[in-house]
């Protein structure tokens, strides 16, 4: 059991939450880019940082009080969300057993996968004329920064709400093919930084040494190539919303 | 070999090497998941959708925001 959360014990608590790696790695990430003067991205990273420290402190408090009140056993941070997404994915999969059951399930089937097809069929529309939209804003404009960091402040708020899919436990990774995934990311991140370190200082670009974003300058010169590289952009995060 | 030749070489390794882990995940006996069943175990926690999400926006910010 774990012990009352005094005042003392609630300020450092909330210190608790920095703890958590993806906190720790936005706030450390919001210092490197502050630091090479990319004051939007550094405001961004750091919000959703603190947003997301303040947002485990709260949910270890409440399982803090859960647990004296013996109402639940002790639950792991982050398992917890897992835990009210169970029922609430248990609640939906009995709704919709129920009205299967009720209904004719062919019909309802082939009317959901209607709806899924205009849904699909509608986003992509409006992802190709985003990207076609704010492709013809240069880059690193206000525009252009206004189009993406509102769009991307609106999916991490949709994946912030959102109850997370449940995974069986048949198709959970292994940890052996996790640690090779990780470290393939790991050592491509660590040469694109040992590759910014190398350049003359950390605002100025190097031939010798490009960094990605170096590398991409020629495509995203043109409407076309920021356009395709938008739809690239949408692409992904569309693959992980529907994680 | 340039230095710049390289460092596009390092990128192009590791580009290489996650490709290779994708087509080694379609064979059951290797154990390695695909990278859609990482990411699906990632985003089962709050704290890990979130850093991907981040992550996926800071990658926009990066190469057309301020």
């Amino acid at each position: 059991m774990l012990a009352p959360p005094s005042g003392t014990a609630n300020r450092f608590s909330f210190l608790m939450g920095l703890r958590d790696p993806v906190v720790f790695i936005l706030l450390l990430a919001a210092v490197f880019d502050g630091i090479s003067d990319n004051w939007v991205h550094a405001l961004f990273l750091g919000s959703v940082g603190i947003a997301l420290a303040g947002d485990v402190y709260r949910r270890r408090r409440l399982n803090v009080t859960a647990d004296l009140g013996h109402t639940a056993s002790s639950v792991p941070a982050g398992a917890d969300d897992a835990h009210s997404a169970g029922g609430a994915a248990g609640a939906i999969s009995l709704a919709h057993g129920g009205a299967a059951a009720m209904g004719e399930p062919g019909v309802r089937s082939s009317s959901r996968a209607e709806s899924s097809a205009f849904w699909t069929v509608l986003y992509a529309s409006a992802g190709i004329a985003y990207a076609l939209v704010v492709g013809g804003f240069p880059r690193y404009s206000w525009p252009a920064t206004i189009a993406v960091a509102c769009l991307g402040a609106a999916i991490i708020a949709r994946g912030w709400a959102e109850p997370p899919a449940r995974v069986a436990a048949s198709s959970v990774p292994s940890r052996r093919g996790v640690i090779a995934w990780a470290a393939v990311f790991v050592a491509g991140a660590l040469w694109e930084l040992v590759t910014l370190l190398l350049q003359p200082t950390l605002t100025a670009d190097s031939y010798t040494h490009p960094t990605i974003s170096v590398l991409a300058d020629p495509l995203l010169v043109t409407h076309t190539g920021r356009s395709l590289a938008l739809l690239a952009w949408l692409g992904c995060g569309w693959f992980l919303v529907k994680r | 070999m340039s230095s710049r030749a390289i460092t596009i070489a390092g990128y192009v390794l590791a580009l290489l090497a996650m490709v290779a882990l994708e087509a080694a995940s379609s064979f059951r006996r290797s154990g390695i998941p695909s990278f859609g069943q990482v990411v699906a175990q990632i985003m089962r926690t709050r704290s890990g959708r979130v850093g991907l999400l981040t992550a996926w926006a800071w990658v926009g910010l990066h190469f057309f925001a301020r």
